[in-house]
Order: structure tokens, then C-alpha cells, then sequence
């Protein structure tokens, strides 16, 4: 099937495809499911080569699982979510803090020089107050409010139920708001 | 007021981390997974080392279940001789079991050709 009639194919039937010799499925699977994979990994660790790594690691992981994918059984994405926040894991344990200071600088014509430079400043103050946060709840809170993702369906990728999932967002807000107290004003934000 | 306020600033935050574009994969990263993928893809179609090529004799022992099976093969066939051999003329009173005993293997000759019973007999 060639790949421009695969953008509305499944995730599961494209790996059945890919698993019987499709080239364009593997294609449409790395072009649709990497960016995702990576953007999640990128907010959970604050740094890009680590983010990566760990993006491509979880990819090949899904492209060897292939002959084995079971249709209707499970999401690919709540799968692959799942993988890359176990790898984000391991990382972390290995290497406590994060390293904005690894992060290129954005390229964006279409915004102003000064929103794009208070835009990379909200970004940048989140992502350092993602940090302080512990990991489950770092992990709710950018499922659920970065990546938009359903409760339900992040209570399959963490194996917990909906009401802990509630618990971890509530909670991992309540800490945001606590670690960016002081940057309020300095992020243009003033109460009333 | 406060929680609506922190809701509005956590609800902007989340979008300045939604668009911000350092999050997006970077070309390379997508040239590696790609070629990973496709590495794998052709690793899983081609076939596992070359067939090897049996002779005859290898495939038939390979039938019967190797040497060993092929040893109790040798086995049950030793022990029809010689239980067929044990048992004297009662059960190969017919051709093989005179064979063996050699006694009146002129006669079974006879039996192909009278001729030849004849010029035995007139040899004797």
C-alpha cells in the first residue's frame, strides 16, 4: 500500500503490514509515531540526546514486537507510551537532574522575536518545574495536560486506576503552581 | 480567585509546551528509525542461515528415528532369524527354513524345473 494511502490506516493494522514486508508502512509508523514518542520523552527527561536515544530504542522495541502484535488487544500508543516511560525511567535513575542547557535554540519565523523568547521562557519554566516533581506525577501531568491524552487511557500505560491517575494530575498541579510561585511576574503572568 | 488564576497559568504553560518546537523530532532522529525499521523489516524476511543438504542415507536414518532407533531395527530383525530358525521346519517348512537346514534343497530346485529333478536323479 503505498504511503500516501496509509494516513488514515491504523496503528495496529500498519504493524501487521510492516510485519509482512510493507516498506511505506514503516514509513507512515516512524513518521507518525516517533514525533510522539520523542516529544514525551524530551518532557520527561529535559534533554534531547537522552530523548533520542530513547525514542529510538522504544521505536525499534515496537518494530521487533511487530510479528508478534496481537490486533485489538492493546493500543500501540498506550504500548509504546508505556515502553518509553520505563526507558525514561531507567535513565533517570542512572542520571538524577535535567540539562536544559542541552536544548538548541528554537527556529520559528512566524513569531515575533519577543513572543518566541517569552514562549521559550514558559516552556523552559515548566519543563525545570517538571522536574521537581516525582516521576509518576511528572508522568500523569504530561500524559494528561501536555499530550492530552484520556484518563483512562493513561491509567493502561501506568497500570494504575483512573481515580490514582485523577490523584497524581491533581496533585502534580497543586506542585507546579508551588514551584513556579516566584516566577510568576518574571513569566508575565500578574495576579488581578 | 488564586486557583483559577494558577489554572489559567498552568492551562497557558501547557500550551507554550505543546508548541514548543524543541520537542519535535529532529530529521536525523527520523532517518535513524526509518532505517532501523527498515533494517529490522529485512532481517525478519530474509531466511535463517541456508538449508542444509542431506543425502538419502542421512534422511532415511533421519525417518526412522537415527542410530538408535536403527540398532532396535538390527535387533527385531536378528531375533526373527533366529526365532524362525529355533523353531525348526514348523514355521518355514516351505523354502527358507530347508534352506537353512540344508536337507532337500534339490527338491525345492525341482519344483522351478522337473528337468532339472530329473538329471539329479539320474545323476544320483
Amino acid at each position: 500500500m503505498p504511503y500516501d494511502q496509509q494516513e488514515d490506516t491504523p496503528d495496529d493494522a500498519l504493524l501487521v503490514l510492516y510485519a509482512n514486508g510493507d516498506g511505506a508502512a514503516a514509513r507512515t509508523l516512524t513518521l507518525r509515531l516517533t514525533p510522539r514518542v520523542f516529544a514525551h520523552a524530551f518532557r520527561m527527561l529535559g534533554d534531547r540526546a537522552e530523548a533520542e536515544d530513547v525514542a529510538q530504542e522504544a521505536m525499534i522495541r515496537l518494530f521487533k514486537q511487530a510479528p508478534d502484535w496481537r490486533q485489538g488487544e492493546a493500543k500501540v500508543t498506550t504500548w509504546l507510551y508505556r515502553v518509553t516511560a520505563n526507558l525514561c525511567t531507567d535513565r533517570l535513575r542512572k542520571t538524577k537532574g535535567v540539562a536544559l542547557d542541552a536544548i538548541p535554540e528554537p527556529e520559528d519565523d512566524a513569531k515575533s522575536a519577543a513572543q518566541e523568547m517569552q514562549d521559550r521562557a514558559r516552556a523552559d519554566a515548566l519543563q525545570n518545574a517538571l522536574a521537581t516533581l516525582p516521576e509518576r506525577q511528572r508522568q500523569a501531568v504530561v500524559l494528561r495536560h501536555i499530550e492530552g491524552q484520556g484518563n483512562p487511557e493513561i491509567a493502561e500505560i501506568m497500570e494504575i486506576s483512573v481515580e490514582a491517575v485523577e490523584s497524581l494530575t491533581a496533585r502534580g498541579k497543586r506542585a507546579l503552581v508551588q514551584a513556579l510561585a516566584s516566577q510568576r511576574e518574571a513569566l508575565g503572568y500578574t495576579d488581578g | 480567585m488564586a486557583d483559577k488564576f494558577d489554572d489559567d497559568m498552568l492551562d497557558d504553560l501547557f500550551a507554550a509546551a505543546r508548541s514548543d518546537s524543541r520537542a519535535a523530532p529532529s530529521p536525523d532522529l527520523l532517518a535513524r528509525v526509518l532505517s532501523e525499521a527498515e533494517d529490522l523489516q529485512s532481517a525478519a524476511r530474509a531466511p535463517v542461515g541456508s538449508p542444509q543438504r542431506r543425502s538419502l542415507w542421512a534422511a532415511v536414518l533421519a525417518a526412522v528415528g537415527g542410530w538408535p532407533a536403527l540398532s532396535g531395527v538390527a535387533m527385531a530383525g536378528m531375533a526373527g532369524v533366529w526365532i524362525g530358525v529355533a523353531s525348526g521346519t514348523s514355521l518355514m517348512e516351505d523354502t527358507l527354513g530347508l534352506d537353512i537346514y540344508g536337507e532337500t534343497a534339490q527338491s525345492y530346485l525341482s519344483d522351478l524345473d522337473d528337468t532339472y529333478a530329473f538329471n539329479f536323479m539320474a545323476e544320483e
